[in-house]
């Protein structure tokens, strides 16, 4: 997504020169530096400057400088010493299916349950699978945000998305996921997003609200439900070639630093969500807040994602063993 | 005799048929998916991979033929203003230059398109392995060292085959 | 700069000008970096290579070649030609007048200056030629007119640059919308001093007679449905302006059926034209993806910001070096990728100097439109030369008037603000 212009441009401190022995991880990611991951993940970078005494650093390409997310994984997979966030529809599709469950719609009841997940035994499992296939996790702790659907028309229950072509990211999981709820998932490039709302090719999009008001989504579109269809917690993955070849102190500077860094992402995520919405409020949109009973009927209508388990290569009661990992009733 | 020859002129410009058939179905699954997502209101949630693939092949599979008829620029002005005899020098350099580019290119390629054949991913909506959309990229580049020497040689109005000529 | 990086641009830049094709002289610079630094994978210089042609709006560039050249095919260039010719008959250098204000027109369309100047040269070029202009001037015009279409909305510049600096992108739209006639305008005025002074005739001395004119329009009237179509399309939301040339195509094989024009002989020959240009075409936008990723991990376009700020202080001063600085960035990045990098920097530096930030946002699309024309990496110039077969030596000394009537309006837009907030102004 991008946002405001950034406040600092902490990028111009690393410089292309390291010395040989130093460690740097590079991080590439979508976001601009204003908002709320980018400020993360320059506290990320300070942070691990002062715990290994400049002898590590992260340096930071924002807004996909780097290139885009695939590029970059596939970069991993070459034992380059990138990371960028990506999450679990992903890594569905890099090898680890049951990955995939994390992004459907309605899983989460709260925020805890994510918290709570990430923690479980199934979750390491899922984890050591990725790494496997040469992708390390450093950190999940990072919400991205509660996805939610902007619209032209307006909806107020899952019945009025029936039919709606609601633009979403080209994944299996996105796309069964929001055909589950009735409307008619279309994959397009978010670039195209703005000109396909103006001109009602589409009927609306879903992201978190940053992306939503970043890329000015609210100019063409302005209805909004607050659904939180996906509660949307991001990893920061790199090469696991590269990572093991970090000493132990290294590791773990990484991945103290990323969980701390975590933390304040979150709390800087709540602030700033409160504020996008204030903001789409006074340029004009139309906020919907649904009510426990519409969530429960967008929650019934999403039952029939899960029941799809065979096309994602699902194991078996996969459902049932994640909702009981993050502690659901 | 009449089917033979046209069978040859087929085989020789196998590169720009299959370009031609990528092109093709890219335009028509197009139109279809637009008429897929308004009037029935089911849009093809592959189209962009597919699209994506065809933009691919398109690109790679005519990169050669591009040679042969001439497509590819060149800043001439440079060269154009020296001795022809000199100009005869650069037509060789060029060459060398074009075949160790290509063939760099080449070797990478074929390490890039290992890391697909090994991790099997896929396209996410319609699981095309990877490894056969990017395959059309190291064949590429063999065609264009040989359409690029066919040009130089045989003659087409490919910049190297200028500076041959010009004499 | 790092000597690794500095080598591989002077590779690049000498191959460049030796002849060697484009995108294999970026590539060869590219691959220089790659070889001399043992921290990088080398595979990632495949990677880029490839993947780099992977850009779902760049399928408009094959969309519109195809449709370009099928329209050649069928006849329905001719058909149009002929009604401009009536229209614009008795102006000087009537066909070059069509062609800058098609390209204004065709900025509603297609938000992409590449495929409406492939299109356009493969549509009006001959027709320009076999009404006597010289081919570098009909390249030039067709090149030159092309850098209308990115300023009028729909344009992806604006949209990018909307999102990077959080700007309104209607405003910045309302604003293209003037600055693009700002240079249609200029543009059709200097057409006609050249004009004039070659003695590119009109092509009728007389009034055409009402009798003649229904003639001429008669037949164009169902190839000019083809913009309303497109327009009507995009407008209410029917296809987006990708999926616009995809129909462009599918109309022009119907109306060849129609003209009964079309048959399997020409289809193949304008399946293979269209899919050896668009490689030529999308192996150096590749390749520049490949170079500007390096530059880009080098930290280059950072650095010489940094440089700049630290520099200057006077703002007029330092709109005129950004423009020298965009201009030399223009000539060697591609405008999107550059644009990403640079914008996020450089805005809030202009916003600290007091400057609009509509204006600027002006500016830099401005500067970014200019560097597709400017060698030795102008998009824009390759594009055109290649599908005319023009030599861009040629090019070069025949696009001088033009180069000076955009670096006027490119002082009139930085230095007169009103240009660009005119009707920014006007409607919010
Ligand atoms: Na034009
Ligand atoms: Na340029």
């Amino acid at each position: 997504g991008c946002g405001s212009k950034p406040a600092e441009t902490p990028a111009d401190q690393g410089g292309a020169a390291a010395p040989a022995d130093k460690v740097t991880l590079q991080i590439g990611f979508e976001n601009s530096m204003t908002e709320p991951i980018g400020q993360a993940l320059q506290k990320w970078a300070d942070l691990v400057d002062e715990e290994s005494g400049g002898t590590m650093e992260i340096v930071l390409y924002p807004d996909s400088q780097l290139g885009n997310k695939t590029d970059l994984i596939d970069s991993m997979l070459l034992g380059e010493n990138v990371a960028t966030l990506a999450d679990g529809a992903f890594y569905a599709d890099y090898g680890v299916p049951d990955f995939g469950i994390v992004f459907g719609p309605f899983l989460f009841d709260n925020w805890d349950q994510c918290w709570t997940l990430i923690e479980s035994d199934w979750y390491k499992e899922q984890e050591a699978k990725l790494e496997e296939k040469g992708l390390k996790l450093i950190a999940s702790n990072w919400a991205y945000g509660s996805r939610h659907t902007l619209t032209v028309k307006p909806v107020n229950t899952v019945a009025d998305l029936a039919g709606m072509k609601i633009r979403v990211p080209s994944n299996q999981i996105q796309t069964l996921g929001f055909n589950a709820l009735g409307a008619a998932a279309t994959g397009m490039s978010l670039g195209d997003v703005y000109q396909a709302l103006q001109t009602k090719t589409i009927d609306g999009a879903e992201n978190p609200l940053s992306t939503l008001y970043g890329r000015k989504l609210h100019e063409v579109a302005k209805n909004l439900i607050l659904d939180g269809h996906v509660l949307n917690f991001t990893t920061w993955v790199c090469s696991s070639d590269w990572f093991n070849s970090l000493t132990e102190e290294q590791q773990n500077i990484l991945t103290k630093t990323g969980k701390e860094a975590g933390i304040y992402n979150n709390q800087i995520q709540e602030e700033s969500e409160a504020d996008y919405l204030q903001k789409m409020k006074d340029e004009g949109v139309t906020v919907v807040e649904p009510t426990e009973e519409v969530i429960a009927g967008f929650r019934e209508k999403a039952q029939s994602f899960y029941e799809q388990g065979d096309t994602f290569g699902w194991s078996e009661g996969l459902y049932d063993t994640v909702r009981a990992a993050m502690g659901a009733k | 005799m009449r089917n033979n020859k046209k069978i040859l002129s087929v085989l020789a410009n196998i590169d720009v048929f299959v370009a031609g058939t990528a092109l093709a179905i890219l335009v028509v699954l197009t139109f279809l998916g637009v008429v897929w997502r308004r009037v029935i209101g089911a849009p093809f949630t592959w189209l962009e991979e597919v699209q994506l693939a065809c933009m691919l092949w398109i690109v790679f599979a005519a990169a050669g033929a591009a040679f042969r008829f001439g497509n590819h620029v060149a800043i001439e002005m440079v060269v154009d203003l020296m001795p022809k005899k000199l100009q005869k020098v650069f037509t060789v350099f060029i060459s060398v230059v074009v075949v160790a580019v290509i063939s760099y290119l080449f070797k990478q390629s074929i390490g890039f398109i290992e890391l697909f054949i090994k991790s099997g991913r896929s396209t996410p909506m319609l699981g095309i392995p990877y490894k056969f959309i990017y395959g059309i990229a190291p064949v590429s580049y063999l065609l264009m060292i040989i359409n690029y020497f066919y040009a130089l040689f045989k003659g087409v109005k490919s910049e190297a085959k200028e500076a041959v000529e010009s004499e | 700069m790092n000597s690794v990086l500095a080598l591989s641009a002077i590779v690049l830049l000498v191959l460049l000008f030796l002849k060697v094709p484009v995108y294999l002289s970026v590539l060869g610079g590219s691959a220089v970096y790659f070889v001399l630094n043992p921290n990088i994978n080398t595979i990632m210089f495949a990677q880029r290579a490839i993947t780099g042609v992977e850009s779902i709006s760049l399928l408009a560039i094959p969309f519109f070649v195809c449709a370009g050249i099928l329209m050649n095919y069928t006849g329905v260039t001719k058909r149009i030609m002929d009604f401009c010719a009536i229209l614009t008959g008795r102006m000087p250098g009537g066909l070059a007048q069509v062609n800058v204000l098609l390209s204004t027109l065709m900025g509603g369309l297609s938000g992409s200056n590449l495929a409406d100047a492939a299109m356009q040269s493969k549509m009006l070029v001959p027709e320009m030629e076999a009404k006597g202009f010289s081919k570098e001037f009909s390249t030039v015009v067709t090149a030159t007119s092309s850098m209308i279409t990115p300023l009028i909305p729909p344009g992806i510049a604006m949209i990018l640059y909307g999102c990077i600096a959080n700007v309104s992108i209607g405003k910045l739209f309302m604003s293209g919308l003037g600055i693009g006639t700002l240079l249609c305008t200029t543009m059709m005025i200097l057409v006609r001093f050249i004009s004039v002074k070659r003695g590119y005739q009109p092509l009728y001395k007389e009034k055409a007679s009402p009798r003649e004119f229904a003639a001429a329009a008669k037949p164009a009237i169902l190839p000019l449905c083809l913009p309303i179509l497109i327009i009507g399309g995009i407008r209410f939301g029917i296809f987006t302006a990708t999926e616009a040339g995809a129909i462009a195509i599918l109309y022009a094989v119907l109306l060849g059926v129609f003209y009964k024009e079309l048959n399997l002989k020409n289809t193949f020959q304008g399946l293979k034209e269209t899919v050896c240009t668009t490689s030529s075409i999308m192996l150096i936008v590749a390749a520049a993806s490949a170079f500007s990723w390096i530059l880009t991990k080098e930290r280059i376009p950072q650095q010489l910001t940094e440089w700049i700020v630290g520099t200057i202080h006077n703002k007029y001063i330092f709109l005129l070096v950004i423009n020298i600085f965009l201009l030399m960035v223009g000539m060697f990045i591609e405008g999107n990728a550059s644009m990403i990098i640079l914008v996020p920097l450089l805005a809030p530096i202009a916003a600290s100097y007091g400057i609009n930030e509509i204006q600027f946002a002006m500016i830099y699309i401005f500067n970014n439109a200019i560097g597709a024309l400017s060698p030795p990496m102008g998009t824009l110039m390759f594009v055109t030369c290649g599908i005319t077969k023009c030599k861009t030596a040629a090019f070069i000394k025949e696009a001088v008037p033009f180069y000076i009537l955009l670096v006027i309006n490119l002082l009139l837009i930085t230095y007169v603000p009103v240009f660009s907030i005119f009707l920014v102004n006007l409607l919010y």
